[in-house]
């Protein structure tokens, strides 16, 4: 049973119970109520039975009208006080029907004296009367004593239920007020036990809950408090059980998760570790790369310089040769035969081949190593000047169609770059010589990402495909010298140049059809 | 004219060089004297008369024609230190080399030089440039009068 049903019973029993005092009281007032209009008729009753007694007295003493009015109006009274007074106990009724009895011979008595009275013309006393007629005088004080007997013997009566009234009464109160102590008490009593009772399992209930909830809240998630009953308790204790149980899954949970996270820490600690050796490693390596580095660097100033003395002393020697070939051919030569004139052809031809190809080489070298001065620069003004320059030279007679695209600004070194176009478009000049109509045309791809493609594409020669590798490749040449003179140094130079830019060069051809040479620059930062 | 007194240097190494040179500077006829002296040293000696040319007329030269790479004194110490003596620095200094090396051209013209010629392999090439050089600079360049 819930608490609050606990409290409404209790309740409704207190207020049952004062409801039954104060009904009883009520009842025990309208009681004494009756009894008091009861002695007060009764008083009445027994004050009108005396003044009978008393007027009769004086009838008998003078024989007047005056009294016998008056008893007329008395017994008229009485008669209607006992009419109105109802009584509930059967013991007052039989002595008001006594009294009644009573009453009915008092005015039997009083209608006879009545009529003696108006017989004997009114007027005479008890001397008179027993002189003319002892009789009727003796009759009549016979009469007159019957009346004055049955009025004491009605306020004999009268008295006697008074007494008797009282005394019910006073019984009567008292049972009412033992009662209603009685129930008092036990009501009290009732709820002092009901209140203790209740109470007392409240406070068990709850030291329970308590002592549950302490053992929840010091951390002992796993205990659950006992369900005793069914009331607001119980609702609690299973609502504390129900918290305790989610308690404890979320902070297994919570354990799971701070668990997980100790291993993520220490797996995080151990990628550093690792990642720390890893540094380590790369430091190292980078270290060793360093020294590498030095020492290709090194190799690298050790090669150049050698690459520039051998050139700069090989130079000297073929000047030379040259030189004294020609002194000798200014001389008269008259006396040589043709193939020793051949021969001292030769020599020069040799010479001057020699003498390119040194210069190529330390173009090559020195392209290589210069440092480069980084600008904006049109490519379209460049090629234009490239073009313009490579004309200068050409035979007439087979002039070359140019087409040129729209190109774009560039970011490099200007004179290297103007190294890379002469070196294409020259080469394309050469390739295209033989063909019908020499065709060259200089553009740009789409970009790709932040780099422009170029190309430089002519229908003379071409290649065979197989070859491609070797094209950019030092010394390396896919047509002999008597076909087309060079020294093998051009693209290399080329690939070198843009290599040096970050950009990248490769070609594509078709023997007898031409070849395209592709180069990417990057676009310049604005 | 005082021109005809005046003597072209040619500071050379290489006998073949300085022959081949020679030969071209013969070739227009000029009218002045070639001296030949074989490194920076004997520059140095003929210039401030000193050594074996402590006698010589005190006269300076109308053009020194330099080489760069040469035993002892090298062609641009030679050319730092006459561009530095206010006597001497009024001289025309051509540097005639092998070398095409930027770095050479720019120390050369960073002491000095009036010119830097780099000798063509091909000999016609060759004659004709060295020829120019000393009908330019020793008949058609005027030089400030200097005295030693």
């Amino acid at each position: 049973m819930t608490i609050k049903n606990q409290q409404r019973i209790l309740l409704s029993v207190i207020s049952i119970l004062f409801a039954m005092q104060f009904g009883a009281k009520i009842h025990s007032n309208r009681v004494s109520g009756e009894y008091l209009a009861s002695n007060l008729i009764m008083t009445q009753i027994i004050k009108e039975v005396a003044d009978i007694n008393l007027v009769s007295g004086d009838y008998m003493l003078y024989h007047n009208d005056r009294p016998l009015t008056q008893i007329e109006r008395r017994l008229a009274s009485l008669s209607r006080l006992l009419e109105t007074q109802q009584f509930r106990q059967p013991e007052y009724r039989a002595i008001q029907a006594e009294i009644r009895q009573e009453l009915l011979r008092a005015r039997q008595i009083f209608g006879k004296v009545q009529e003696f009275h108006n017989r004997s013309d009114k007027r005479f006393d008890a001397a008179t009367l027993k002189r003319a007629d002892p009789f009727l005088q003796q009759e009549f004080e016979n009469l007159a004593r019957n009346l004055s007997i049955s009025s004491q013997a009605l306020a004999t009566s009268a008295h006697g239920l008074l007494k008797s009234l009282a005394e019910s009464q006073s019984r009567e109160m008292r049972f009412y007020d033992r009662t209603i102590l009685g129930v008092m008490s036990v009501s009290l009593g009732l709820v002092l036990l009901s209140v203790f009772i209740f109470s007392s399992r409240l406070i068990r209930s709850l030291k329970d809950l308590n002592e549950g909830a302490a053992r929840i809240a010091t951390g002992d998630l796993a205990s659950r408090i006992a369900l005793a009953g069914n009331d607001e308790l119980t609702d609690l204790t299973r609502t504390i059980n129900d918290m305790s149980e989610k308690l404890q899954t979320s902070y297994g949970a919570l354990e799971d998760e701070i668990e997980e996270r100790k291993r993520t820490a220490e797996s995080l600690l151990e990628s550093e570790l690792l990642l720390r050796r890893n540094e380590e490693d790369i430091n190292r390596l980078n270290r060793k790369l360093e020294n590498e580095l030095r020492k290709l660097q090194e190799a690298n100033r050790e090669m150049e310089a050698f690459t520039y003395s051998v050139s700069h002393d090989l130079r000297a020697p073929l000047r030379h040769m040259s030189g004294f070939v020609e002194l000798l051919e200014r001389r008269d030569i008259s006396g040589l035969d043709e193939k020793s004139r051949h021969y001292l052809d030769v020599i020069s031809e040799a010479s001057k081949k020699m003498g390119c190809l040194i210069d190529d080489l330390l173009t090559f070298s020195r392209m290589g190593r210069a440092e480069m001065m980084k600008s904006r620069v049109d490519l379209q003004q460049l090629t234009r000047e490239v073009i313009e320059e490579i004309s200068w030279g050409l035979p007439p007679e087979k002039p070359v169609q140019w087409d040129i695209r729209d190109l774009p600004f560039v970011t490099g070194d200007p004179a290297m770059l103007r190294l890379v176009l002469v070196n294409l478009i020259s080469n394309a000049v050469k390739f295209s010589c033989q063909a019908e109509t020499p065709l060259i045309e200089v553009g740009e791809l789409p970009p790709e990402g932040d780099s422009h493609v170029l190309y430089v594409r002519d229908n003379g020669a071409g290649f065979d495909m197989k070859y491609v590798d070797k094209l950019f490749g030092l010394f390396q040449r896919l047509h002999s010298t008597e076909e087309y003179e060079g020294t093998g140094v051009g693209l290399a130079n080329v690939r070198r140049i843009i290599g040096r830019h970050g950009g990248l060069t490769w070609a594509e051809g078709e023997l007898d059809k031409g070849a395209t040479f592709y180069f990417t620059l990057p676009a310049p930062a604005i | 004219m005082s021109m005809n007194l005046k003597k072209i240097l040619l500071v050379e190494d290489n006998p073949n060089d300085a022959e081949l040179t020679l030969a071209a500077l013969g070739e227009k006829n000029l009218a002045n004297e070639v001296i030949w002296l074989k490194d920076g040293q004997e520059a140095l000696d003929f210039l401030y008369c000193t050594g074996t040319y402590a006698g010589r007329e005190k006269i300076n030269p109308v053009l020194i024609l330099l080489d760069i790479k040469m035993p002892r004194v090298d062609g641009l110490q030679v050319l730092k230190q006459v561009k530095a003596d206010p006597k001497l620095r009024g001289i025309p200094v051509v540097i005639l080399t092998s070398s095409r090396e930027e770095s050479d051209l720019i120390e050369g013209y960073n002491c000095g030089a009036n010119a830097f010629v780099v000798k063509p392999v091909d000999f016609a090439e060759f004659m004709h440039s060295v020829s120019s050089l000393g009908v330019f600079w020793a008949m058609l360049n005027e030089v400030p009068p200097t005295e030693i």
